[in-house]
């Protein structure tokens, strides 16, 4: 009888353990299998590598090795001593809130820090805290030597600029989006996004207990596909000189800001574009950097010369001239009689200084830059006529350059086209406009009458190898070659004959012309306050258009005396670069 | 004397599969340290070429012109003058 109990015992045993086996290996295999998969494999993300952006002479953005650093709370021994040494070394970083930003309203970021991480490390039932991103690989390292029980790092690229701030407007910068990951934001960043951002791969490999890698256990790879990198039409040695020359602008004539533009007129090529103040590429936290927000420390993130449009002024009367001759609504021979301040209704134009010249041609007006001359050519002309060429020289729509943010300026609608403003738009009142427009228009009068597409890339090449190339577009005829070149005559005599000594000093010669824009306050123009430009090109080669922006410089509202000196600066010394030699 | 080639062959066998158990697990570890040494080598060879791009910037060779105590000259052209009225030697 024992012995069939125990016999009876031992079956229903043996039928429990074959029940059990039964249940592992059949019914509940594909779970038991994906469990041991994990356990012995380790899948691990391979980042791409983002494209590089080079200029004609250089490297303007790379990449460098940065980590992203996180933790297993549960293997962490005091949570408090190791958030502390953690964020003493991660704060060795200059650039670490930029790509770790804390959120709004945080007075103290270090004190956070510390406090946000140690805040993490306790969080015990987690397995994964990320404490931080992109941290150099030399504070990887010597977060490494603090030998800290479940700390860990992931490769995470961060983007590296040898020149530093060079072209910053025209790069933009690369942050995170709300996932987390890399994403460009405004300039060839922002617009190329796509293109640079590549994609990334997948290791899967079997390792042993011990983390070793197990020689013939599976493995599969999925390579990453690193970014294309993009070739620019920037010219490292021009855009470096007007950087340093715009900088000088605006401390010695204490200005807001300046920017400038400079632009190839026969294939709309920019060679050179950028504003300050600007900002470090690399460094785009919002806090305001030691030392508070003066000037110097001021930190603008748009590109001033595709992102804001403002009333030019002057500059716009050679377009206003340039779309009478075109249409045929004036010849050559024109003339005004500038005797007193034109009167439209209620309104007053009056020239610049109040003096008044008697008969006047062409060539006058644009020397003494005459308003009521202008005002004149303007009602000549119609508000049809005008407004449809204005539209066509790129004024009032985005031109299409390759930069992400672009402005489109502001045209009226035909309906709000009163006389008055029919007449103040031809000395570029009521109108808004951004630089790279009017530096186009003047590209258009500078090559024969063709308004090109600016653009800054030349080329993308992917690490395939395989190429794509942009070649210049025109967007449309705007006036004939005949006009372009009686226009293009007019700005010369405009430098040569006009009232700033400084321009007819120079040994170059020049074809160009200047503005000074005051600025509406409260629905009136402040006579304190004005935006002075200068657009031109070498007469002779043509073989660029420069435009340079003052925004309310304060030791003159006047151009002649604060935009154009820096302007012929500038030119004199980056006329050499286009092999420009002296010719008058 | 079959029963002592079987004994042997069986031993013959266990020590083989100890040896090419053995030999994985050190080209295994192996293969680790050569992973680990590529990575390093990749990254510092990233260091080089991003310190070989700083150094190639317009920013640090004018620093080191100022250095070397250059300055920033004016240009100065001369106009041509014609071969047949350059001053005879």
């Amino acid at each position: 009888m024992r012995l069939k109990v125990a016999l009876i015992f031992f079956l229903v045993g043996f039928l429990a353990v074959i029940i059990k086996l039964f249940t592992i290996q059949v019914l509940d295999r594909e779970q038991y299998l994906i469990t041991a998969e994990k356990q012995r494999t380790s899948s691990t993300e391979i980042p791409a590598e983002r494209g590089r952006l080079f200029s004609s002479g250089g490297i303007l953005v790379t990449n460098e090795e940065s980590y992203l650093v996180f933790a297993n709370p549960q293997l962490i021994e005091d949570p408090k001593v190791a958030a502390k040494t953690i964020a003493s070394i991660l704060l060795e970083d200059t650039r670490f809130f930029s790509y770790n930003p804390v959120p709004k309203g945080v007075e103290n970021p270090r004190e956070y820090l510390s406090a946000r991480l140690e805040e993490l490390l306790e969080k015990e039932n987690r397995q994964w805290v990320a404490l931080a991103r992109k941290i150099p690989v030399k504070l990887m390292r010597k977060l490494e030597e603090q030998k800290i029980l479940g700390l860990s790092f992931d490769p995470d690229p961060r983007r590296f600029y040898p020149e530093g701030r060079l072209a910053a407007p025209v790069l933009g910068f690369v942050a995170s989006d709300a996932d987390g990951r890399n994403k460009g934001y405004n300039g060839l960043e922002g617009y190329y996004d796509g293109d640079l951002r590549g994609k990334s791969g997948k290791s899967n490999r079997e390792y042993s207990q011990k983390g070793v890698p197990i020689l013939m256990g599976d493995s599969s790879l999925l390579s990453a596909q690193n970014g294309a990198d993009l070739y620019l039409t920037i010219d490292r040695g021009v855009q470096s000189i007007l950087e340093r020359k715009i900088k000088e602008g605006v401390k010695r004539y204490g200005a807001k800001s300046g920017s400038f533009v400079v632009l190839e007129p026969w294939t709309g090529r920019v060679l050179a574009m950028g504003n300050y103040p600007s900002f470090d590429p690399g460094d785009f936290s919002p806090f305001i950097p030691p030392g508070g927000n003066t000037q110097e420390n001021k930190r603008e993130f748009r590109n001033l010369t595709i992102a804001v449009s403002y009333e030019p002024g002057s500059i716009m009367k050679p377009v206003t001239i340039a779309s009478a001759l075109d249409s045929e609504e004036i010849s050559t021979s024109w003339t005004f009689m500038d005797d007193g301040p034109l009167r439209i209704g209620a309104s007053t134009i009056n020239t610049w200084d109040g003096k008044h010249w008697g008969k006047q041609g062409l060539t006058q007006l644009l020397q003494k830059s005459n308003n009521v001359g202008a005002a004149e050519v303007a009602l000549a002309t119609g508000r049809e006529t005008l407004r449809s060429y204005f539209l066509n020289f790129g004024f009032g729509s985005q031109l299409g350059i390759d930069l992400e943010g672009e402005e489109v300026g502001l045209v009226k609608e035909l309906g709000n086209w009163r006389k008055i403003d029919l007449a103040t738009a031809g000395f570029g009142q009521g109108i808004a406009i951004t630089p790279i427009q009017m530096a186009a228009a003047y590209a258009a009068l500078a090559n024969g009458g063709i308004l090109m597409k600016p653009y800054v890339v030349d080329k993308i090449v992917g690490r395939n190898g395989r190429e794509v190339n942009f070649s210049p577009q025109s967007i449309r005829r705007v006036i004939s070659p005949k006009t372009a070149k009686v226009v293009g005559e007019l700005l010369r005599s405009a430098v040569s004959g006009g009232e700033s000594i400084i321009l007819r000093k120079t040994r170059y010669r020049i074809g160009g012309k200047t503005g000074t824009a005051q600025i509406p306050v409260g629905g009136r123009y402040d006579p304190n306050k004005s935006n002075v430009t200068f657009v031109g090109f070498p007469f002779k080669d043509r073989s660029f258009v420069m435009i340079i922006r003052l925004e309310e410089p304060s030791t003159s509202t006047f151009s002649a005396t604060t935009v154009v000196p820096l302007w012929v600066e500038a030119f004199e010394e980056i006329a050499p670069l286009f092999g420009i030699m002296p010719d008058k | 004397m079959s029963k002592k080639i079987f004994v042997v062959l069986f031993f013959l066998i266990v020590l083989a599969q100890v040896v090419v158990v053995n030999s994985l697990i050190v080209k295994g570890r192996e293969t680790q340290e050569l992973l680990a040494e590529k990575k390093l080598l990749q990254s510092r060879l990233l260091e080089l070429e991003n310190e070989a791009a700083r150094a190639s910037s317009l920013e640090s060779i004018r620093g080191q012109a100022e250095k070397l105590g250059m300055k920033p000259g004016k240009l100065q052209y001369l106009p041509p003058v014609p071969v047949a009225l350059a001053p005879q030697q």
